[in-house]
């Protein structure tokens, strides 16, 4: 017999031996399962658990109630979750600025307060494959006097297969990064110069249609938008003509990836691209392209998550219109922005930012400003904001110096979006 | 080469083929969950959460990467109720129908949980107030029973051909946790479900003092009386059970509950506010008057306020992890509560 064949008997033999005494307390205790008193003291033990709740204990608690179905919904019709969920976000500003800001209609528009926007976001699944959002916005576009918008109306198509997510409607593109945001979500006072400049006074919402993709192997999203081109501020900068907009019947089609990566948990980076062409002449096609490149940094320590995060975020815009030689040819433009922000404490933020913007239609002349802010956060739905901002415009028009103060709230069946806070 | 491309050829394969018979994947949004999910899923599971054990639930970005995690899940649970605000824009954003509200592979793991701080006024000038109710309802190992139950439910829709292998795995961890919760020896005698019973019921530790064994039945089974047989958490609740503490946020409803603490306030004037000068005044005369003899915090919160108060009165700090992953130790649910129950009798011990 071979050592190996010796040492297989002697642990049979050993645990043919001791395999009583290894039994486990469950299974000793098993074994008294026949015991006469042992099944007395289980009836009594089940005859007690089936008694009323102790009158020492009463209920658990008097605001309590068992999660199901019917009670949820109970619940969910208190909140009107069947309708809408009905959101209205106020936006109210002092600007100040050294010397006074006139408006196009020669209306002062500095030294006084104004309530910029305030717009009601609706949004429900609409069935079980799409989901609705209507906002609507009051906004002054000169003093006391309001203007209603369709900020954005569409509809999302979420059940869509092959990694895709489709969207239609009214909208703000997704152009780099801040174009998606409205006015009072966006981190500073104002939209940075190029977005501005480039994209229209307070960015590009539009109509027209968009289909994502995720890539199905990193967090890398891809999308292609279409979108209509009849304002005459925004891309691709449609002319008016005996009063009317002498838009392409072309749609301007854009296209943007952007890829997101987090490393070492608190960090987190994201780059992106987009190219959009389109037509602002519609009889002789001139052709007019954006190209932007976006990138965003980071830094949240997960630990401390609600207290602490610093964020660098830049985006750089190349534009090209396309012109007839007689007019002195194409023009090339470009614009950048870039910011730094920094969390102190549960409440507070500070940042700064820089933009720079070519003037669209001469190049020559070139604007910047020169930012920096204090946010104070009361809670997630309320913000209030101290900022100083040189601007200067070129060497035609003087510089200014302005203070901003603003305050926004949030109020109705909003939940509390934390990431409010930065994005 | 012949020999090296016919290896690699076989390793491939042997790849794409363990990747073929791949595990379900099953996305949580919270380590617990996962924890769970992997317990009663057993090796035909791999759960995956989407937060982190020491990162608060409620502020979690949303991110692409995120997104594209929950992308590939065959199975989604969450413990909704307004927790994580942030689930919505992750599914939204996954492109994964199969994972939605509503759909096969989606799962609530809080239906069926008794809640409890359901708002009688629904105002944000309560704080951050949870309308259906305190979301925590994870801390609380007989809700662990009730979630694993609701994850079995989703894991049977998306693979039916497991249900008897599910099933199984399902009482086993419902039985582990009647075992964590109560000791072998117990569990064993009466069986959980009547443990549950009686310990929802505030009578087993009653019942277990009241109740006299005879010498004979003393001998077989070791013990004097069958209190003596009580282990598992219970028994380490015994340090600290009808005792006083303040927590620093109000999400320690279900664990105070059923290990019998007796919340007297909390740190946060009302939840996610921070507290004012008079609202720590508040709290030091309340520590002072009640002798309090501690402060808990979750290891997510800045204790700088409860050391201030903690100074003041002489209370103790104590930093718990209110997930799994929270701290080292708390590697799964069942290290979790022990760290919890532990860290905390040894706070009221000293």
């Amino acid at each position: 017999m071979d050592k190996r064949w010796k040492c297989c008997l002697l642990i049979f033999l050993f645990t043919c031996f001791f395999s009583p005494f290894l039994k486990g307390e469950e299974e000793s205790v098993e074994d008294l399962k026949g015991d006469k008193e042992l099944q007395s003291l289980l009836k009594e033990a089940e005859e007690e658990s089936q008694k009323g709740s102790s009158s020492s204990t009463g209920k658990e608690s008097s605001s309590e109630s068992t999660a199901s179905p019917g009670v949820i919904q109970k619940i969910s019709q208190k909140l009107n979750e069947f309708n809408p969920r009905i959101t209205i976000f106020g936006d109210i500003s002092y600007h100040w600025s050294h010397k006074p800001v006139y408006n196009e209609e020669g209306e002062q528009i500095s030294r006084r307060f104004s309530l910029r926007e305030a717009e009601g976001d609706f949004r429900a699944d609409v069935d079980p494959y799409a989901k609705g959002v209507l906002i609507v916005s009051l906004g002054e576009e000169t003093p006391n006097q309001y203007t209603v918008d369709i900020e954005e109306g569409y509809i999302t198509f979420e059940s869509l297969p092959w990694n895709f997510r489709a969207k239609i409607g009214k909208f703000r593109p997704d152009i780099g990064i801040l174009n998606k945001l409205h006015l009072h979500d966006v981190p500073q006072f104002n939209y940075p110069l190029p977005i501005q400049r480039f994209l229209g006074e307070e960015g590009l919402s539009t109509a027209g249609a968009a289909l994502m993709w995720l890539f199905p192997y990193a967090p890398w999203d891809f999308s292609l938008q279409v979108l209509n081109v009849d304002q005459e501020s925004a891309f691709p900068y449609p002319q008016r003509k005996n009063g009317k907009l002498s838009a392409s019947s072309y749609p301007s089609i854009f296209f943007r990836n952007k890829l997101q990566e987090s490393f070492l948990e608190n960090y987190e980076l994201q780059m992106g691209m987009t190219y959009g062409f389109g037509y602002g002449d519609k009889k002789n096609r001139l052709k007019n392209q954006i190209f932007g490149m976006d990138f965003f940094f980071r830094w949240r320590p997960l630990k401390r998550g609600t207290y602490r995060s610093f964020v660098i975020q830049t985006e750089f815009f190349y534009v090209e219109r396309e012109r007839f030689q007689q007019d002195g040819g194409n023009i090339y433009s470009i614009g950048l922005y870039s910011f730094i922000q920094y969390q102190i404490n549960r409440n507070i933020y500070l940042g700064g930012r820089y933009d720079f913007s070519h003037d669209l239609e001469d190049s020559k002349n070139r604007e910047y400003k020169l930012s920096g802010y204090v946010s104070y956060y009361t809670t997630e739905f309320l913000r209030l904001r101290l900022g100083y901002e040189y601007h200067h415009l070129n060497r035609q028009r003087p510089d200014i110096h302005s203070i901003f103060f603003q305050i926004t709230f949030v109020f109705g069946s909003h939940p509390a979006e934390p990431y409010w806070v930065n994005r | 080469m012949k020999r090296l491309q016919i290896w690699l050829t076989s390793f491939l394969f042997l790849l794409t083929s363990v990747y073929a018979k791949e595990r379900l994947l099953v996305v949580t949004t919270l380590p617990d969950l996962a924890s769970i999910a992997q317990e009663v899923g057993g090796e035909k599971v791999q759960a995956v959460p989407l937060a982190k054990g020491y990162q608060d639930p409620h502020y979690v970005i949303p991110s692409l990467k995120l997104m594209s995690v929950a992308n590939k899940a065959d199975l989604f649970v969450e413990i909704g109720l307004q927790l994580e605000l942030w689930s919505e824009k992750v599914l939204d954003g996954a492109r994964n129908p199969k994972i939605r509200p509503g759909q096969k592979g989606y799962v609530l793991a809080s239906q069926g949980v008794r809640l409890m701080e359901i708002p009688k006024v629904l105002s944000r000038s309560g704080g951050d107030l949870h309308p259906y109710g305190n979301p925590h309802i994870w801390i609380d190992p007989l809700n662990a029973k009730i979630i694993a139950k609701n994850i079995t439910s989703g894991l049977i829709r998306v693979s039916p051909e497991n249900e008897n292998y599910f099933h199984k795995r399902l009482k086993q961890f419902q039985r582990k946790i009647s075992i964590a919760m109560y000791g072998r020896k117990l569990v064993a005698l009466f069986g959980p479900s009547i443990l549950d019973k009686l310990y929802k019921k505030k009578r087993l530790i009653p019942f277990l003092k009241k109740k006299k064994l005879s010498p004979r039945l003393q001998k077989r089974l070791g013990a004097k009386s069958l209190f003596e047989l009580l282990g598992g958490w219970v028994k380490t609740s015994l340090a600290f059970r009808g005792k006083k503490i303040v927590f620093y946020h109000q999400s320690w409803i279900y664990f105070a509950q059923r290990f019998g603490l007796k919340i007297r306030g909390y740190v946060e004037e009302k939840p996610g506010i921070s507290p004012s000068q008079a609202h720590r005044q508040y709290m030091i005369k309340l520590i002072q008057e009640e002798n309090i003899p501690v402060i808990a915090v979750t290891n997510y919160y800045d204790d700088t306020i409860p050391r201030l108060l903690a100074k003041e009165t002489g209370a103790k700090v104590v930093i718990l992890p209110a997930m799994t992953g929270g701290v080292p130790a708390a590697k799964n649910y069942f290290r979790f509560m022990d760290y919890l129950l532990e860290t905390l009798a040894k706070a009221y011990g000293d």
